[in-house]
């Protein structure tokens, strides 16, 4: 990779901030000197510029949708105003005290509300915002209550006073163009790519080895330092806070400048917030109707423009490209698996001993045993209901077991999260497809490269920062989705949404994902249910290829000629318990397999 | 002792508040499980109505009852048809957009009550004046009318959910409402209905609360969160759910009164927050449901 190689990558993959931002900057100041723009309002849309980059970046990226931020947000605000009054300690230090007591408070509440599911979510921060809010109002020896808090000094700059709104405004869009960049590149990182697809399918995206708590926490904690920032710089600025600033309405306002910018493209935030910092100099003699008109406005939003500016601007665009190639011509070509080492192991991969799973009462897989050898194909059989899914979802992580042990290469793996058996080397495919709505076919299959994300702070700084080994192993990935892609004949669909593809090719999309993560055991839960004969075929030489390539395979299916045709042993469950072991041949002839299927 | 007595029929009383607005939010909910944040402003927008039609226009009280519940089930039906503008019954409603709808709604609703009736605060008309003594303790009749109340519209909700058949069918679109919209149940019907249903069960209790509180235009947010979190301490119930939660809640933020010293501001806004928070910790299905295996 040369250097003008990582360069043009570079300048590709931001090309949204490479050209976001000059436009920008050049209509903004076009506008200024034709006297329609206020400097006031350039430098407060940056403040709510860092506020809804963080905001974005929960959102758009995670999915969770936070109604608290305005808490870390007027909490950012209050440590700047209260240790200036009380204890004349400068802005820049409180900032950072702020930002402080904003990871505590973000880590508790994380701890509370991020295990909770969607609305619960959005209730629990809400919540949190609006006790923040009171909590203001009420302790008002502290925080001046209902009057405010003023007196707040600008900050120095090598003894400098940053009193004109150009210093300060130079300050203010230092810190957001950078962060702006960070942001934009994490969006845009394997950290982006995983928070996407948990935001698409949480399940899915811990059986790539993403670690999804650590990541959300670790998002949330992220989003909550922006907000706080923006929460400090804006009290700087005003020299004053007040509680009003950080109510329901202000929120709201939050909330809008997201959506209208549009959510998830992060650029989008800059139009967002300069539109809604400019409102108040458009409606300005609406007064009372300023509320009703900012509810009109959300709802009007919503329906017309779901996806905001941004949304549109990329459907726009979308119109302009050159039509795709026919879907599906030509299956598959030769499969571009690669085994990343020899099974450590001789003989048996994966031991399953005595594992059992109970639903209430019932027990859906009853003192399941059986071994998976090197370079086989195992097939599990069984009528509907028998455990067959269950005992998947057992070995792979995405269900605790109650009984029993498993383990991959000697090594016990039961107990462990389903990310952390995806990171030993399993992967599987789920019996109605899962992939990942809110990312592009290439990036589906990309997620699982070098075994998902760990969402750790310091891959997130690595890849934000667009360190040398992120970009290598972003291109790697890259060009290793391209290969499987082009085996699927589907190069020309890499940057398509997931819709675009018919139910079988996504099917085998979702394979591909699975083996690009290159594991030793690939899981496949009703591979080829829905399937017309061709695809069938296809899939029977993919499997095939990828046993002769060294990878081991579990297969669920119903299909018993599709099984006994590809597999070198099959197990039979009924009822939770398996009732056969052996080679097809064998299970062909077993009274006990006839008596399930047939009865007697 | 009479203190104690006062401060549980006035906790009884505006937990019945509470317990009327969880009510029209769990019947909404349960037929779309779309969380409705406009909930609260159906009482806030018809206690300003009921107000209007009996202090403006001299009109008889049941009348403009009528009118402010009809006023209601209008906002019920058109906040439902905004929120499934664009959703078909195998296709429905994604969360964050149900919630982001209904959020903005909520502001609307606020905007509109702000341009129509002001900014101050005003006091409805009681449904009758007057107090009575009970075990020592003075307690007005508009109280007692709450309470009754309350207890009426449960009760026959209860009865209207168990025995006819639009009861049942919502119901059923509460568990599974592509399988309903096969069996030949009008979902966008039954969904529109049970958003007037709970638009006209909140109204109730802003007409109720209006002498007691008064009404001002911010008031919908205060209203939604406080019934929420009954519905939520109750657990889905759907009927006793929210009695339950609604009376608890009201009980605890006024037993908190009798400490000395204890400020209102305080525990009308942070102590309910504080409950939400803890019930999501520690008992996200509520008090009533068991924890599903």
């Amino acid at each position: 990779m040369t250097l003008l190689g990582v360069v043009n990558y570079l300048v590709r993959r931001n090309a949204a901030f490479f050209i976001v931002l000059p436009v920008y900057a050049v209509v903004s100041s076009v506008l200024y000197w034709a006297g329609w723009l206020h400097s006031d309002v350039i430098v407060t849309s940056a403040i709510f510029f860092i506020v809804i980059l963080g905001l974005d970046l929960l959102y758009g990226c995670a999915g969770l949708l936070s109604f608290g931020h305005v808490g870390f947000f007027a909490i950012g605000a209050y440590s700047v105003a209260v240790l200036a009054a009380q204890f004349a300690i400068g802005p820049f230090e409180s900032t950072v005290v702020g930002m402080l007591i904003n990871v505590v408070l973000s880590y508790v509440l994380g701890r509370v509300c991020l295990r909770l599911s969607g609305s619960y979510f959005m209730l629990g921060t809400l919540a949190f915002g609006i006790m923040v809010h009171a909590t203001i109002t009420v302790a008002y020896t502290v925080t001046g209550g209902d009057g405010g808090l003023g007196g707040i000094p600008r900050p120095q700059i090598g003894g400098v006073a940053l009193t004109s709104d150009l210093s300060f405004g130079i300050l203010v869009w230092g810190c957001a163009i950078i962060l702006f960049w960070l942001t934009y590149s994490l969006s845009k990182s394997k950290v982006g790519r995983a928070a996407r697809a948990i935001r698409s399918d949480e399940v899915a995206a811990s059986c790539l080895g993403v670690d999804v708590g650590r990541l959300k926490m670790n998002i949330f904690i992220i989003s909550a330092c922006f907000a706080s920032l923006g929460g400090s710089l804006f009290a700087m600025y005003n020299g004053a806070v007040h509680p009003d600033s950080f109510s329901l309405a202000t929120l709201l306002d939050l909330l809008l400048m997201m959506f209208f910018g549009g959510e998830g493209t992060i650029w989008g935030a800059l139009l967002g917030t300069t539109f809604m910092r400019l409102l108040p100099d458009i409606t300005g003699n609406l007064h009372g109707g300023k509320i009703l008109f900012t509810g009109i406005l959300f709802t009007v939003i919503i329906f017309v423009l779901p996806r905001g500016i941004a949304g549109a601007i990329y459907d726009l665009l979308e119109r302009f490209k050159k039509p795709r190639a026919d879907l599906g011509k030509t299956l598959v070509g030769d499969v571009p698996f690669t085994l990343e080492r020899p099974a450590a192991t001789a003989g048996v991969l994966l031991r399953l001993e005595g594992l059992s799973r109970n639903f209430g009462g019932v027990r859906a897989v009853d003192d399941v045993s059986f071994n998976v050898r090197n370079g086989k194909i195992r097939g599990l059989i069984g009528p509907n209901g028998a455990g067959k899914s269950t005992l998947m979802n057992l070995i792979s992580g995405t269900l605790p077991l109650n009984e029993g042990c498993v383990k991959l290469e000697g090594r016990n793996i039961e107990g462990l999260g389903a990310h952390e058996i995806a990171r030993q080397g399993i992967q599987r495919t789920f019996q109605h497809e899962r992939l990942f709505s809110h990312l592009t076919i290439i990036e589906n299959i990309m997620v699982g490269h070098e075994r998902g994300a760990d969402g750790s702070l310091r891959e997130m700084a690595v890849c934000a920062l667009g360190l040398p080994s992120a970009l290598k192993s972003e291109i790697a990935a890259r060009q290793e989705a391209g290969k499987w892609l082009a085996s699927l004949a589907l190069s020309d669909y890499a940057d398509a949404a997931i819709g675009k593809v018919p139910h079988g090719l996504r099917k085998l999309v979702e394979v591909a994902r699975a083996c690009a993560a290159r594991p030793i055991l690939l899981l496949l839960d009703e591979t080829v249910a829905g399937l017309n004969d061709s695809e069938r075929v296809a899939f029977k030489n993919v499997i095939r290829a990828l046993r002769d390539k060294g990878l081991v395979i579990v297969i669920i299916e119903h299909d018993i000629d599709f099984i006994m045709d590809l597999c070198d042993e099959i197990s039979v469950l009924n009822f939770g318990r398996k009732i056969a072991d052996g080679t097809p041949a064998e299970i062909r002839v077993d009274s006990q397999v006839k008596e399930a299927y047939l009865g007697t | 002792m009479d203190s104690v007595v006062q401060v549980l029929i006035s906790g009884l009383s505006q937990g019945s508040i509470y317990a009327l607005i969880g009510l029209g939010f769990s019947v909404a909910f349960m037929a779309s499980r779309i969380l409705n944040l406009a909930q609260g402003s159906y009482a806030v927008l018809g206690g300003f109505v009921f107000l209007t039609m009996v202090s403006s226009y001299r009109l008889p009280m049941p009348v403009a009852f009528v009118i402010a519940l009809l006023v209601a089930a209008g906002l019920g039906i058109a906040t439902e048809r905004i929120v499934n503008l664009r959703t078909r019954p195998w296709k429905p409603v994604s969360l964050d957009m149900a919630i982001l709808s209904t959020l903005a709604l909520l502001v609307l609703f606020e905007g509109a009550a702000f341009l129509l009736w002001g900014s101050d605060p005003k006091r409805g008309p009681s449904i009758q004046n007057g107090v009575v003594s009970i075990f020592g303790a003075l307690v007005s009749w508009q109280s007692i009318w709450t309470m009754a109340s309350a207890a009426v519209i449960a009760i026959g909700l209860h009865v209207f959910l168990k025995k006819t058949w639009v009861g049942r069918a919502m119901r059923s679109c509460a568990q599974n409402a592509m399988m309903s919209h096969l069996l030949g149940i009008n979902v966008r019907r039954i969904g529109a209905f049970a958003f007037a249903l709970g638009a006209t069960i909140g109204a109730t209790a802003g007409i109720l609360v209006s002498p007691i509180t008064w009404l001002d235009y911010q008031l919908g947010g205060f209203f939604m969160l406080n019934g929420i979190l009954a519905y939520l301490i109750g657990g889905e119930e759907d009927v006793a759910g929210p009695i339950v939660g609604g009376l608890l809640l009201g009980l605890v933020q006024n037993i908190f009164l009798l400490i000395p010293g204890a400020t209102g501001g305080l525990l009308k806004q942070v102590v309910p927050m504080l409950i939400l928070i803890l019930m999501l910790v520690f008992r996200p299905q509520g008090l009533l449901q068991q924890r599903r295996a």
